[in-house]
């Protein structure tokens, strides 16, 4: 049984089925990706938060402006007179009504901001503050494109081959289409380098880019084989310099992108299934969370990680080295991990997405209150102060997303559907199969301990 | 005859010879010089106080300096000595860091802001870590020597100071530092990327320089690019992501041994390199790229045709032993003589006739009007009264944030710190 851990109370919720101006047959046939713009736009007047959400399917991406009733998102508002806002002012209740922060566009047909010709568009990066670009597009093939306010078409492309004459044909077969088809890209916390992941077609190899974004952006520097592993499906950066990336062979490769070939270390976890999904906390820097396809969700330090690979004490053999996780969590009745996404607002919350489209906020605020150095009596290996496994799911998981289409029992999880707002507290857009878009806020119960 | 285009003046100028609580002979210890950039101004007697760092041997002073915080209008007389160095004359001083049994050839000050204040390279190309209250370094990269390594070469009494040249070079956000050393006996040199953000001094990377026997300089246009300047008059451009293979290169055969090399951090594109003919040179990094793919004029495979904005030249054919970009105005630059001269230029004129559209078209130009632009002060004094090569690398620098200020210190010991009075000639 699944227990609903919190009650399913939103703050906020909107959703809209977006229109368009060209016509769409089949909405269910494109792929779709959300994320947001960085850009908030408070009215004191009006009440009102704008923002503006970033949506594509298949090749066209457009600019969703939702706009958002403030109380939901400050409590606490001053009013002029620097007073808390009083009594009689509306004050947020959480209710099951949906909101209307889409109210405006509802009707309104849409055309594409951008368009990636003949591309599927499998992710989207908003460029917080790059004069060059505003947005890089990753496609389902692994090529990407640099687009800037104003022009609909990329002003930089790094394409990959394909076609019947490549080695990409078998990408494009109709034996395992998607299988090989798996890309991703990670950006540094400046944003100056980029590393993107893709097969290598039917050689047993995987192929990590490191590309330029300040000087020229688009320029490869260069190009590292990942030997013996067919598809890296995660890039994740933790600074500026180091990455991992985390590929089908249930590794997941430390690098630095000033180093040469080799991997700083690695962590290899080959129990608990397919490990499928892989981020890291830029907040933290250290901390990083991986998913399975079991329902496996494991929270690390990577300092601990890689202390692990040099610790011979239980290991004079030549064992592997003995990298433990910090905390493991599970979504119940073994709904699989598809996507982890950290909070760019808070460095003890993530989500995951399950593979029934379910989206699972967890807070770890608990777990590290327990663990505090300050709280620690006894010596620091013993265990007594770790939280008993159910007790831990219980006060980490925070809030569960359902709702939407999500009726039926294909898989329906899907990567980078889900989104954080970067610079608003818990803010979530989703997007369904059905091209259904949604922002929420959760209620959590803890806030009525307040 | 060095030839003086412009009556040489100071705004101000001070010296200090300092005392040191270990006895030293001072002569014949290396030594180099430094800005830290702390600023203190003081509204009561209109005064800025700075510090200089200054390394004699192993060891690694601070000392206090105030520098008066209004431009005077009237240029000071020559033979009046200013007053910086009052609070510390006839103090002896003791030393803020050591460098145990090194030799001192390098510091780059960080500031106090980070954990780390200075980072040091000694003659035979160790790196160490320092910071405040703490007299030896927190982190090193060390160098093997002794007899039984390749580095024996370095400390033989054969050619002692010939292979000991190393250098290194900051990133603009002091988080990779790339040093190149000689390799031993090898016919090679060597370039070591080293951390300084989440583990400074890890060694990320090793680079060979095949062909070269020194790679004297190295330096850093941004947070990524830098270029390595080695024995065999080539410039190697660089980006600490991409794998062992230089991105572009700038082979300049002609006007003698390149000797010195320096990166504006103003602009990000223009740097300067000097020779031991006296000439130097202003190029723009983007031309230099540019035309490695152009092959308008050679379709036959010759080499790509790489020229400069500008050249200038030492009169009297002094040999350019360091050239320095100023961290405060885009075009100001100081080469460094041989004979100790210090030479203040001005490289406005030049840039003035550069189109930086058309990269393709450089106006190369090398005229007497251009020299008299753009030389703008000639710095000699101190204690240089031999023939002797007198002029070293990192005996002078600009301080990273008063406008104009120069350093240096003389072979003798004598600290002096001067900002040049410069009339336009109309």
């Amino acid at each position: 049984m699944v227990r609903k851990p919190a009650s399913s109370l939103y703050h906020h919720i909107s959703s809209v089925k977006p229109t368009f101006m060209t016509r769409v047959d089949d909405v269910l046939h494109f792929a779709k990706t959300i994320t947001f713009r960085s850009e908030i736009i408070p009215d004191k007047k009006k009440k009102t938060l704008t923002t503006s959400l970033l949506y594509s399917q298949g090749s066209d991406i457009y600019e969703l402006e939702c706009v958002l009733p403030l109380n939901s998102f400050y409590k606490d508002q001053p009013n002029g007179s620097g007073k808390i806002a009083d009594e009689n002012e509306e004050i947020s209740i959480p209710n099951r009504k949906y909101g209307e922060a889409f109210k405006d566009i509802e009707d309104k047909k849409l055309s594409p901001n951008w368009v990636y010709s003949g591309e599927t568009v499998s992710k989207i990066s908003y460029l917080d503050s790059s004069d060059d670009s505003t947005i890089i597009a990753m496609s389902k093939n692994g090529s990407l494109a640099w687009f800037r306010d104003g022009i609909k078409v990329p002003i930089h492309i790094v394409q990959e081959m394909m076609g019947p004459m490549t080695s990409y044909a078998a990408i494009h077969s109709h034996v395992r289409p998607d299988d090989l088809a798996v890309s991703d890209f990670g950006l540094n916390v400046n944003l100056d380098t980029l590393v993107k992941s893709q097969s290598n077609g039917t050689e047993e190899d995987s192929i990590l880019k490191i590309i330029d974004n300040s000087g020229k952006p688009g320029d490869i520097l260069r190009t590292i084989k990942v030997p013996d592993t067919t598809v890296t499906h995660t890039v994740r950066f933790f600074d500026n310099y180091l990455f991992g990336t985390c590929s089908d062979d249930n590794t997941i490769r430390f690098w630095d992108t000033r180093t040469s070939e080799k991997p700083l270390f690695v962590l290899t976890q080959p129990k608990n299934g397919r490990i499928t999904s892989f981020d890291t906390s830029q907040i933290t820097g250290e901390l990083f969370v991986t998913g399975t396809s079991t329902g496996v969700i494991k929270l690390w330090d990577v300092r601990a990680v890689e202390n692990a690979t040099t610790d011979l004490t239980y290991r004079q053999n030549g064992e592997d080295p003995i990298q433990n996780e910090l905390v493991s969590l599970y979504h119940s009745g073994g709904d699989s991990v598809v996507d982890v996404q950290f909070s760019e607002t808070s460095s003890s919350e993530f989500l995951t997405v399950g593979g029934t489209g379910n989206v699972y906020h967890w807070d770890m605020e608990y777990f590290f209150s327990r663990n505090d150095d300050d709280n620690e009596k006894g010596n620091a290996k013993d265990n007594s102060n770790v939280p008993a496994p159910e007790e831990l799911q219980g006060q980490c998981l925070k809030f569960f997303h359902t709702g939407g289409s999500r009726r039926s029992m294909a898989q329906f999880g899907k990567k980078n559907t889900v989104a954080w707002h970067p610079i608003v507290d818990n803010l979530i857009g989703t997007v369904d199969v059905d091209s259904l878009v949604s922002v929420y806020k959760p209620f959590t119960l803890s806030e009525f301990d307040l | 005859m060095t030839k003086l285009y412009k009556k040489s003046s100071y705004e101000y100028i001070s010296s200090l010879r300092p005392k040191f609580q270990a006895r030293v002979d001072v002569s014949s210890i290396r030594k180099s010089f430094a800005f830290s950039n702390k600023i203190v101004p003081n509204k009561d007697d209109n005064t800025l106080g700075t510090s200089i760092i200054y390394s004699q041997g192993s060891d690694i002073y601070e000392i206090d300096c105030t520098i008066p915080i209004e431009s005077k209008k009237e240029p000071k007389p020559e033979s009046e000595y200013g007053d910086a160095f009052t609070g510390v004359e006839g103090k002896p001083l003791a030393p803020k860091w050591v460098y145990q049994g090194e030799t001192v050839s390098k510091i780059s000050y960080l500031g106090s802001g980070y954990d780390t204040t200075v980072l040091v390279m000694s003659q035979n190309g160790s790196l160490g870590w320092f910071k405040d209250g703490i007299k030896v370094p927190f982190h090193i990269v060390q160098e093997m020597m002794g007899p039984a390594t390749s580095y024996s070469a370095i400390h033989s009494h054969v050619r002692p100071g010939d292979l000991a040249v190393s250098d290194f070079s900051l990133s603009f956000d002091n988080e990779t530092i790339v040093k190149s050393q000689s390799n031993g006996t090898e016919e090679e040199s060597i370039l070591k990327i080293v951390d300084n953000a989440g583990k400074p001094s890890e060694i990320l990377r090793t680079i060979r320089v095949p062909g070269t026997n020194i790679t004297h300089t190295v330096r850093f246009f941004d947070n990524h690019l830098f270029a390595s300047c080695s024995d065999d008059n080539v410039l190697r451009f660089w980006d600490v992501r991409t794998g062992d293979k230089p991105l572009f290169i700038l082979s300049d055969p002609q006007n003698g041994r390149l000797t010195a090399f320096d990166s504006s951090t103003v602009t990000n594109n223009l740097f300067v390199t000097g020779f031991s003919t006296g000439i130097v040179k202003l190029w723009d990094v983007r031309a230099v790229e540019t035309a490695t793919t152009d092959l308008t004029n050679r379709q036959n495979g010759e080499d790509p045709i790489q020229k400069e904005i500008a050249n200038f030249y030492h009169s009297g054919g002094d040999t350019v032993a360091d050239v320095q970009f100023s961290y405060t105005s885009p075009y100001d630059v100081v080469t460094v003589g041989g004979s100790g001269n210090i030479y203040h230029w001005d490289m406005e004129y030049a840039m003035s006739n550069y189109d930086e559209a058309d990269l393709g078209n450089l106006p190369q130009e090398a005229s007497e009007e251009l020299q008299a632009q753009t030389l703008k002060f000639l710095h000699t004094g101190g204690s240089r009264r031999t023939a002797q090569q007198k002029g070293f690398r990192n005996t002078v620098a600009y301080h990273p944030v008063v406008d104009g200020l120069v350093g240096n210190v003389d072979d003798d010991g004598l600290i002096s710190i001067y900002k040049p009075f410069t009339v336009n000639s109309e």
